[in-house]
């Protein structure tokens, strides 16, 4: 995952969106230019999920059982580098970091849930037994795009305007997965990677 | 993040927002996290009805509503660092546990109860409430908050040291703020963060020099300091001649051994904070009884000039001047706890204070515009004529500063 793809996702994500934070200068002046023309309207601010929220979010998407800070769990380990309250002044690299970390954790668990369930997932629909199906005939691309829209509809809430576009937002994961992850390994590892780039993007992790 | 900030402010393109995408905004707002399928379609569908308070009111059902967002707005009132990475305790139980029942947001300074978790829970074994622990609220913290709280009478929880009547008082009885607010010192801090939390005014704010009476101060503020008596008229008295004379009401509380100590017994005052190897110290010096001091009065900078404080009575010299503005109601004087939260949930500035909380945590934004400031205002008579019922005061706020709306 690259900065600029960061970066690129974020920006992707908060179209629409300005940075008011808690009625400093600096924020009054974001507002003004986010919206000059129609200065009277409430504009929409965009926050930071903080640590509990993030916990609780990641746990409630992929469906696998809340993180505890004190049982010795990833989150334990990275709540301190997450945000304490909503004001997205307070975001820093360090943060993100903690994110990706905590993202992997829950989809690495997401990942157990779903090959374990003979069932399709009400929820995503695909298993990693059909994307393995899609790889032996070699059609890997089609798995991928497949996994791919399946995480981006289910985190990122399908048909919301305010997101960005769905199929950029695919294609982007996609990329994302064969950079992070390489386009020889095995499918398990290639859901694991995308659940992460989903999870641990702007959609998610802002509000 | 300046950098992504300009970008973003000058790429922004004004959209109008569907009701799905209002709903997913609201939810957030108020739970933190996302909502489920189910609970976005019945919001959406509220809102496309022009309901959009009902709508809010779905959101704050959510078990992270209790969790995460009450938890990390009132954790951060019970320690003196503001932090919200604490552990659950008795006074942000109770705060939350008010909230959740849609009690009168004055008890929280009022009540006769705390919360804690219920007797039984299923699958599920928590140490039972100390005075001495917090256990049993780390524990708890790890339970769905939302379905696991029960209030308790105070009278049942505070065995080893019997309260006064006049002395329970929501949480300023509580343990978690006896350990932040009470532990050390004078107790004035008491006050001063129950100004700064419940009425949202720090001490600096409410320095008035103009036609004080300085006979309240208290005998540990020199009249003179460094030798300049200007100094302590000037700026001293500016804050401890409202500050000490509101203090009173907690003269027979400590935080010591563990747990929040009431006592008051004149010939065995309070005993001055001590941590156990202190304590020890004492005993095998048989310094103990020497040692017993009354905090309050501890401090002798004018001993002989000023007298101590002798009873837990408190007057409020702050209903003339420009502190008359916090809008105070009937009491305005009186003894303990219990009628000093009265006092400051009888002010104005209290619904204000809890709409503009509310405010922040939802709209993101301190209301500092005439715009905005009207909307808080509105919301805090709302709030007040609602019997100070704070789910409602979420749920309205969320509703009416959605964007978009003029």
């Amino acid at each position: 995952m690259t900065k600029n793809s960061i970066l690129l996702l974020i920006l992707l994500a908060c179209q629409n969106v300005d940075f008011g934070g808690k009625g400093t200068e600096t924020d009054q002046s974001n507002q003004v230019a986010a919206n000059p023309s129609s200065p009277g309207k409430i504009n929409r601010r965009l926050m930071i999920r903080s640590f509990r929220a993030l916990n609780l979010t990641m746990s409630n998407l992929t469906e696998t059982p809340l993180q505890l800070e004190d049982d010795g769990s990833d989150f334990g380990k990275v709540s301190h580098m997450l945000a304490s309250d909503n004001n997205i002044e307070s975001f820093s690299a360090t943060m993100q970091v903690g994110i990706f970390r905590l993202a992997t954790s829950y989809c690495h668990e997401f990942k157990k849930k779903v090959k374990g369930s003979n069932d399709q997932l009400s929820r995503f629909g695909l298993t990693i037994t059909e994307a393995d199906h899609h790889r032996r005939i070699n059609n890997l691309d089609e798995a991928k795009t497949q996994v791919a829209e399946k995480l981006i509809t289910s985190f990122w809430q399908n048909d919301l305007t305010i997101r960005a576009n769905k199929d950029n937002a695919v294609n982007e994961l996609v990329d994302l997965a064969d950079k992070f992850i390489g386009e020889k390994r095995g499918s398990e590892d290639a859901f694991v990677g995308m659940c992460t780039a989903a999870l641990a993007t702007a959609s998610v992790t802002f509000h | 993040m300046r950098f992504i900030a300009f970008i973003i402010a000058t790429t922004a393109v004004a959209s109008d927002y569907s009701d799905r995408d209002l709903a997913v905004l609201i939810h957030n707002r108020i739970a933190g996290v996302p909502p489920s399928g189910k609970v976005l379609a019945e919001m959406a569908d509220l809102i496309k009805q022009g309901k959009k308070q009902e709508a809010a009111e779905i959101a704050t059902d959510n078990q992270a509503f209790y969790n995460v967002k009450l938890f990390n707005l009132f954790s951060s009132w019970t320690n003196v660092a503001g932090s919200s990475r604490i552990t659950l305790n008795d006074m942000t139980a109770t705060l939350i546990g008010i909230v959740r029942d849609e009690k009168p947001f004055t008890e929280a300074l009022t009540g006769d109860y705390l919360y804690t978790a219920k007797d039984e829970i299923k699958g599920v074994t928590i140490p039972p409430y100390s005075p001495t622990s917090n256990e049993h609220y780390r524990q708890l913290q790890r339970l769905d908050l939302k379905e696991n709280l029960i209030d308790k009478q105070q009278k049942t929880l505070h065995t080893q040291t019997p309260f006064d009547n006049r002395a329970i008082a929501g949480i300023l009885s509580s343990r978690g703020f006896a350990k932040a607010y009470f532990s050390d010192g004078t107790n004035r801090r008491a006050t001063a963060f129950v100004l700064k939390y419940f009425l949202c005014h720090d001490m600096e704010s409410l320095h008035d020099i103009k036609d004080v009476d300085d006979s309240k101060v208290r005998k540990d503020v020199s009249r003179s300091p460094g030798g300049d008596p200007q100094l302590f008229r000037k700026r001293c008295v500016g804050c401890h001649a409202g500050m000490d004379a509101l203090s009173g009401w907690n003269l027979y509380h400590n935080f010591t051994g563990n747990q929040l100590v009431y006592n008051k017994d004149k010939d065995n005052p309070p005993i001055l904070s001590c941590d156990e190897a202190c304590r020890k110290k004492l005993e095998q010096n048989n310094q103990l009884t020497r040692e017993q001091i009354n905090k309050i009065n501890f401090n002798d900078a004018m001993d002989g000039d000023v007298a101590d404080v002798t009873d837990d009575s408190f007057t409020n010299p702050w209903t003339t001047g420009q502190n008359a503005s916090l809008g105070w109601g009937e009491t305005i004087s009186g003894n303990g706890a219990k009628k000093w939260g009265q006092m400051i949930t009888e002010s104005q500035a209290f619904a204000n204070c809890m709409a503009t909380h509310v405010y922040q945590q939802v709209c993101m934004i301190t209301p500092t515009s005439l715009k905005e400031k009207n909307l808080r205002d509105t919301l805090a008579e709302n709030f007040r004529n609602l019997g100070h019922n704070m789910k409602k005061l979420f749920a309205m706020t969320a509703a009416g500063c959605l964007p978009g709306e003029k």
